[in-house]
């Protein structure tokens, strides 16, 4: 007994530590956590509370009384799905015992049969504590602003409990369904294949995650008007939210559909869960210590591919070795590669709920209109994958590694700062617009389209510059002081730069694309001056001083770096 | 020519390496030893400029590294203790890495590498991760590194651990044709029969103090004593080993 719960803690504290994505940015793992937790715990009850006024101003208002509550309680549903889902792909690696608890745990007298138990009763701690944290605000607060006057007070408890129970059972849904995802995944690829493809799925689940939270007005909408709409019966939030008015009485057959749909999900979920998890950890037992790691062969392709990259836009060596030093980091690390799948998945949320909108207004026929709404999507792809690139650039890969870099350093390493510029525009600027250049050609003729992708390769240019003025560092090699950024001032400037970069600025270019002649060359000129500018400033920042930064904290005392651990 | 005088470095005021002074001529080989803990790797990130020393200088050939740090770097090839590359890339990939950030010439370089594995018997597994290779596996590819662009100084820091016989006896034969090539070697090691072969003086280290500083057969002829472990022992080892072993065992069953 005392040894099973020494193994549960083990197994609950690997959930909190080094290296865990969700906490990773704080001074300590400890506070890691509990600012993770506040911060899932905040908006809920923050949300909870302001709708108090509302209610009691609905009070003069009862026939808007139940719509209101309805939408509210989708609203939360959609909120505890969203985050769990996004915490969930998250931990996606932790979820399964991984190759360092078999290594460590292997070797000690301990049945199987007891590790799993410890895993799995671990996990599911862990699982309900982030799901306490996302829905308790909402449980508890929510119904006792929206209790309506008329009900007797008898009748709190059981509207709380109600709420609540479904409020779990959504983040329960979600969790259990993507831990089948995973279990189902192990049980039927080869391991390395696994490997290969969890970023898509942390991907897809993150893109899932924001989708959902987008579709919600729309959802919210389609509901309010009390059709049997299609988009409730597939939006999942719905079945839950369906799920507590009907357990409160609300009269109406949707309802009863959508508790039926809720029940059984649930039910499916968590028994595919439970048995591919099961499953895969009595076939990967041994696979998974065996397989061999991930392979570092290129295909011909990409050979091919980075040789015209070196020859066309790689002159230096030195640039070239950081080049693909970058290029590889983000394709392999998985905490680097999560960051970039995390701002993509937004990105494609971003995207899918634009379209999603358009049509539900309009008829397809929006598509042939170079209308602002269609404009943007390059700059929202390109505006994220951007940024998150300087977001991840700082953060270091096997820090105690790069002596080498500073083994190697020579004059031209200040040239090198050409390299994350380079690699920025191949896989943020480039992509977006030119993929979509066939799309556009098609839809709005040739000369609109290219126009289009070169605004927006411009735009993007601009932005990659302006992004890394004052970066002065080589990516990936530089100590990082966690904590030691403005992160809520950054997250404000960001969001404006959004808002002006990728909606302001479509904009402006559904207006030059009015009146071509007239209006190009000089909103063009006007980028290009721009871009002149920052190019200056991001030269001016790296003049300033001749060597590349390699340890972030203000000048250390003694600079080791403890080769000799 | 590598000239090092009243080296020093203290943590926190606790000396780790205290006046330490050196020559090593090109075609020279300096073995320097000394137990655990006695600043053999501190004094090898001094040289490197992987830290700062609190005192002493750095000549190399003549010329204060501290002045051309890059100039030095670039003659500089180093094999550190512990062997921390990054374990995303392939061996391939990360001599790759290595040759371009020294700016060697693309097609040259990679002639180079691919005989480098060809040679360590590593060519079957360049596209592997370096995470999946074997301690001896990376070893080879941090010599394979140090080596590459041809440096005037070469720096091992313990380079045999985690070798195979046959690559240790390689290795010991690569050591001595550098040395033959007029290459200036630091080597510091705790394999006492391996430095009495191949390195043409002695230094011996203590508590970051040097205890003894002479050519083999200099020290041999000094201490009359037939072999470098005994010298060793008695400069070195104060403690009575084969007791110590019995208190571990004792210990164990305890
Ligand atoms: N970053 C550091 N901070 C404080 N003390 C340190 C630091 N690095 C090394 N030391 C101390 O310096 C001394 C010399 O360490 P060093 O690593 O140079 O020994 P070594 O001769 O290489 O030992 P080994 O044979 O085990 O490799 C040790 O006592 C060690 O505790
Ligand atoms: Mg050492």
């Amino acid at each position: 007994m005392q040894i099973a719960k020494l193994l549960f803690l083990h197994f609950l504290r690997r959930f909190f530590g080094e290296g865990n994505m969700l906490f990773a940015t704080a001074a300590s793992p400890y506070a890691g956590v509990i600012r993770t937790l506040t911060m899932l715990l905040l908006p809920g009850f923050l949300l909870s509370m302001f709708l108090f006024p509302v209610y009691v101003e609905l009070e003069f208002r009862p026939h808007l009384f139940e719509p209101m509550r309805w939408n509210n309680k989708l609203l939360f549903c959609t909120m505890s799905a969203s985050i769990m889902a996004f915490v969930t792909a998250l931990q996606w690696d932790s979820l399964f015992p991984d190759r360092e608890d078999f290594m460590i745990l292997s070797p000690l007298p301990l049945r199987r049969r007891l590790i799993f138990f410890c895993k799995l009763t671990a996990l599911i701690a862990f699982a309900s504590l982030f799901a306490a944290a996302i829905n308790i605000g909402p449980a508890i607060v929510f119904p006792l602003a929206s209790l309506s006057p008329a009900t007797p007070f008898g009748q709190l408890v059981p509207y709380i409990w109600n709420h609540a129970v479904s409020l779990f059972l959504c983040s329960a849904f979600v969790f259990s369904c993507c831990l089948a995802v995973q279990g189902a995944l192990l049980n039927l690829l080869p391991h390395l294949w696994y490997r290969a493809v969890v970023v898509w799925i942390q991907f897809l689940i993150m893109a899932a995650s924001a989708t959902l939270l987008l579709l919600f007005p729309l959802a919210a909408k389609n509901a309010a008007l009390g059709q049997n709409a299609p988009l409730l019966h597939w939006f999942v939030p719905a079945w839950f939210a369906g799920l507590s008015e009907q357990w409160n009485g609300r009269p109406g057959p949707i309802f009863a559909f959508l508790e039926l749909r809720a029940i059984q999900g649930v039910e499916l979920s968590i028994g595919l869960a439970l048995l591919f998890y099961t499953a895969a950890y009595v076939r990967y037992l041994q696979t998974i210590i065996e397989t061999p790691h991930d392979d570092g062969a290129q295909s011909a392709l990409s050979r091919w591919l980075a040789a015209r990259i070196d020859r066309f836009l790689l002159p230096v060596q030195h640039e070239r070795g950081v080049f693909h030093f970058i290029w590889k980091t983000l394709l392999r690390s998985p905490s680097h590669r999560l960051y970039l799948a995390g701002y993509a998945g937004v990105a494609c949320a971003l995207v899918i709920w634009e379209l999603v909108t358009l049509f539900s207004i309009h008829s397809y026929a929006v598509l042939r209109e170079p209308s602002p709404a269609l404009l943007c999507i390059p700059s929202v792809i390109s505006f994220l994958t951007l940024c998150s690139m300087r977001f991840v650039f700082p953060r270091p890969v096997e820090l105690r590694a790069n002596w080498i870099f500073q083994l190697a350093e020579n004059d031209l390493g200040i040239r090198s700062m050409q390299a994350p510029l380079k690699v920025m525009i191949l896989i943020g600027v480039l992509p977006a617009p030119v993929l979509l250049l066939p799309v556009h050609w098609y839809l709005w003729g040739p000369a609109v389209a290219l126009l289009h992708t070169l605004y927006a390769i411009a735009l993007a240019w601009l932005l990659a510059e302006a992004l890394l003025i004052g970066f002065r560092k080589i990516p990936f090699t530089c100590s990082f002081v966690p904590g030691g950024h403005n992160s809520i001032g950054w997250l404000m400037l960001a969001a404006i730069g959004f808002g002006l970069y990728a909606y302001a600025m479509a904009s402006v270019e559904a207006w030059m694309l009015r009146d071509i002649p007239l209006h190009a060359p000089f909103l063009f000129a006007a980028i290009g001056l721009l871009w002149l500018l920052a190019r200056r400033l991001r030269a001016t920042f790296l003049d300033g001083e001749s060597s590349l930064e390699y340890d972030e904290s203000i000048e250390p005392a003694v600079r080791t770096l403890n080769l000799s651990s | 020519m590598l000239s090092v005088q009243h080296l020093t470095k203290r943590y926190s005021g606790i000396p780790a390496v205290n006046d330490v002074s050196f020559v090593i001529r090109p075609y020279e080989v300096l073995g320097y030893l000394g137990p655990n803990g006695s600043g053999k790797t501190t004094t090898v990130s001094m040289l490197t400029g992987l830290i700062a020393p609190t005192q002493g200088q750095i000549l190399f050939q003549g010329q204060d590294i501290a002045k051309d740090r890059i100039g030095f770097k670039r003659r500089l090839g180093y094999v550190p203790e512990i062997p921390y590359i990054y374990p995303h890339l392939s061996g391939l990939e990360y001599l790759q890495l290595c040759g371009r950030l020294r700016g060697m010439p693309e097609h040259r370089m990679n002639e180079k590498i691919n005989a480098l594995l060809e040679a360590f018997g590593l060519h079957g597994s360049r596209h592997s991760l370096l995470s999946a290779y074997s301690k001896g596996m990376k070893q080879k590819i941090l010599i394979s590194a140090a080596i590459l662009h041809d440096p005037d100084l070469l720096i091992f820091d313990e380079p045999l651990s985690g070798l195979d016989v046959t690559s240790a006896l390689v290795f010991r034969h690569l050591v001595k044709a550098l040395s033959q090539e007029g290459k200036t070697i630091l080597y510091c090691s705790h394999v006492l029969e391996v430095v009495e072969k191949v390195c043409t003086h002695v230094m011996i280290l203590r508590k970051g103090q040097v205890v003894a500083y002479d050519s083999v057969e200099g020290l041999r002829a000094l201490a009359n004593l037939p072999s470098l472990e005994d010298i060793f022992a008695q400069l070195v080892l104060q403690e009575d080993t084969e007791k110590i072993a019995h208190g571990l065992v004792s210990i164990m069953k305890a």
